[in-house]
């Protein structure tokens, strides 16, 4: 997964809906690598048809 | 010296002690300690007398519910309580006053237990320690200038303090094993859809576990028979016969099988000298008592970690999406600032984490076929001083609990000594599903080999 | 919406690693915006405790 830039990292903030001050932005912005990195490796190789771990219940 | 809940449980059939009695022992000991250790946000005095002179009315006519009866006990503060503000420990909920009991909640109560108030926690479950909340965070009484681990950080301290015999806590990804090993007690999350969350405030729906806290293995297994069981109101609930947790106590451990995790604390994640001794002699104790021990391997904790912190960010940035849209200033800083992280997680991330999930799950219950009882690091270490407890502790560091959280499979956790700072140290033990029995079992008996359980803190201030 | 949400438009699109032929550009920003608007749907005003339809089924993989 490619770096990404401080403006981008704002950019998905607002995406979701967010806007933490500048001094935030710019520390979540030095740890989100981590996130980014635990991404890429839940991604992993797999079965195009491997399933999730939840399933729906029609009738819970 | 507050008795443990069989201990009490006996006491109170000989007439040796009364449910008021050991009530008011506790409330003593609540306003002696608890300026301290900051583990109460809510005594319910009366409440407690009240229900401490039904159990002993019970017991006089002959009506005595079983062992919880009269039996002091408080909640982690998002179990609702009827009638009794339910806060998570947080600004947003300061208010809240649940009108139903939670289904644990009422199930605890219904076997008679005393209710002395509502414990500490961190945020919502998730952030802490903080000292930007309404209330301050739960200290540890082995040391006060250190973390009780969280999150069910205020029945942690309450157990280790002989405040209560028993408590509540939620475990989404440790929050039950962290502080019961941190604080010298002993947690056990169990099984996922054992024990109904229908009534607690939700973390993240696919990894919160309730389950109970308290200073011994057979403590923990009295209390979890009464929270256990089907209920309607939480979706994951499981509908099967709860068997007897304490069938197996004092059953041994002769000709249990063993896995140790050993590449979990000795490649995946470094750990303190008194963690990896507390091991080896948790090994050598299981030997002694005749278990046999094997090596297991399984994906690095990494990967587990990896799993379930985007599952957890994402369903928890889900649940507080509208708070943290609307009021964010309302949450602790550190909260908010781990749930924002979640809102950048997407809807594929999320589901590569759940089909991830389910290839770790089945990978634990290969490595289960063959083998009673995993082992592994519960901790890296003693619990840090409070001040110096990471904020993104689930991103730089990976956590030994977890993958019993993405694998829904039950694991306690334990005393294994005393690191070089006095703290406790501990081990942690899971079973296959729905097995609680046969862990209960096994870390029974490793108490019982042990001495460690006989050690109270004496409430030092370094 | 607002236009300045094209900027978060295209960071969106450099996050997900995803390349918009610049003939679908517009079409796709409509889309883009389309489908907050249907998001902001879903943002309903759930109690706090509310479980979402899925739930992780533990028993397919207990041996019976």
């Amino acid at each position: 997964m490619e770096a990404i830039s401080e403006a981008d990292f704002a950019a998905l903030l607002r995406h979701a809906g967010l806007n933490p001050a500048p001094e935030t932005i710019k520390e979540m912005h030095r740890v989100y690598p981590r996130l980014a990195a635990m991404l890429l490796r839940n991604r992993g190789e797999r079965e195009r048809a491997a399933e999730p771990a939840l399933t729906f219940e029609v009738l819970p | 010296m507050i008795p443990t809940i069989a201990e009490a449980a006996r006491q109170f059939e000989t007439r040796a002690l009364s449910p008021v009695e050991l009530t008011k022992a506790c409330l003593a000991r609540i306003e002696a300690c608890d300026g301290a250790i900051n583990a109460f946000l809510l005594r319910t005095e009366e409440r407690a007398l009240a229900d401490a002179k039904a159990a002993e009315q019970r017991m006089m006519s002959g009506a005595r519910r079983g062992k919880l009866d009269g039996i002091p006990i408080a909640h982690k503060d998002i179990y609702n309580t009827a009638g009794i503000r339910t806060t998570a420990h947080s600004r947003l909920l300061a208010d809240n006053v649940p009108t139903q009991d939670a289904t644990t909640v009422r199930k605890l109560a219904e076997a008679g237990t005393v209710m002395l108030g509502k414990l500490a926690t961190h945020e919502f479950a998730w952030g802490g320690p903080s000292f930007d909340l309404p209330w301050p965070p739960a200290r540890n009484p082995w040391n006060t200038d250190h973390f009780t681990g969280g999150s069910s950080s205020g029945t942690g301290a309450a157990l280790a303090a002989g405040m209560i015999l028993g408590g509540t806590g939620t475990d989404t990804a440790g929050s039950i094993r962290n502080p019961a090993g941190l604080c010298g007690v002993v947690g056990i999350k169990p099984t996922y859809g054992l024990c109904s969350r229908g009534g607690i405030l939700p973390l993240a729906h696919t990894l919160d576990h309730a389950g109970p806290l308290a200073w011994t293995v057979e403590d923990c297994a009295l209390l979890l028979q009464a929270m256990a069981g089907y209920d309607q109101a939480d979706p994951a609930s499981a509908n099967r016969k709860v068997p007897d947790f304490s069938a197996k106590l004092g059953a041994g451990a002769q000709g249990l099988r063993v896995g140790v995790v050993r590449h979990f604390h000795e490649r995946d994640v470094a750990v303190s000298d008194a963690t990896t001794r507390g091991i080896e002699e948790t090994l050598g104790l299981l030997q002694g008592l005749g278990a046999t021990i094997r090596d297991v391997t399984l994906s690095p904790l990494a990967d587990y970690n990896a799993c379930g912190y985007v599952i957890m960010s994402a369903e928890a940035f889900a649940i507080h999406q509208r708070w943290m849209l609307t009021v964010p200033g309302q949450y602790g800083a550190l909260l908010r600032d781990r749930l924002a992280l979640g809102g950048l997680i997407g809807g594929a991330d999320y589901v590569q984490a759940q089909r991830r999930r389910r290839e770790l799950a089945a990978e634990m219950k290969a490595a289960m076929e063959e083998i009673d009882i995993l082992l592994c690091a519960c901790q890296p270490g003693e619990a840090a001083r409070i001040d110096a407890a990471p904020k993104w502790s689930g991103l730089e560091t990976e956590g030994f609990t977890l993958p019993f959280n993405v694998s829904g499979y039950p694991a306690i956790s334990m005393r294994a000594g005393f690191g070089t700072g006095g703290l406790p140290v501990s081990v942690q033990l899971a079973a296959k599903p729905f097995d609680e029995a046969t862990l209960f079992q096994i870390a029974h008996a490793l108490e019982q080999a042990s001495d460690w359980h006989n050690r109270r803190p004496s409430m030092r201030r370094a | 919406m607002s236009e300045g949400d094209e900027e978060d438009f295209r960071s969106a699109l450099r996050r997900a690693g995803i390349t918009v032929q610049a003939e679908r550009y517009d079409v796709m920003l409509a889309a883009y915006r389309d489908f907050q608007a249907l998001m902001a749907c879903l943002d309903e005003p759930f109690a706090y405790a509310v479980e979402p339809a899925c739930t992780l089924q533990l028993l397919p993989l207990v041996a019976r």
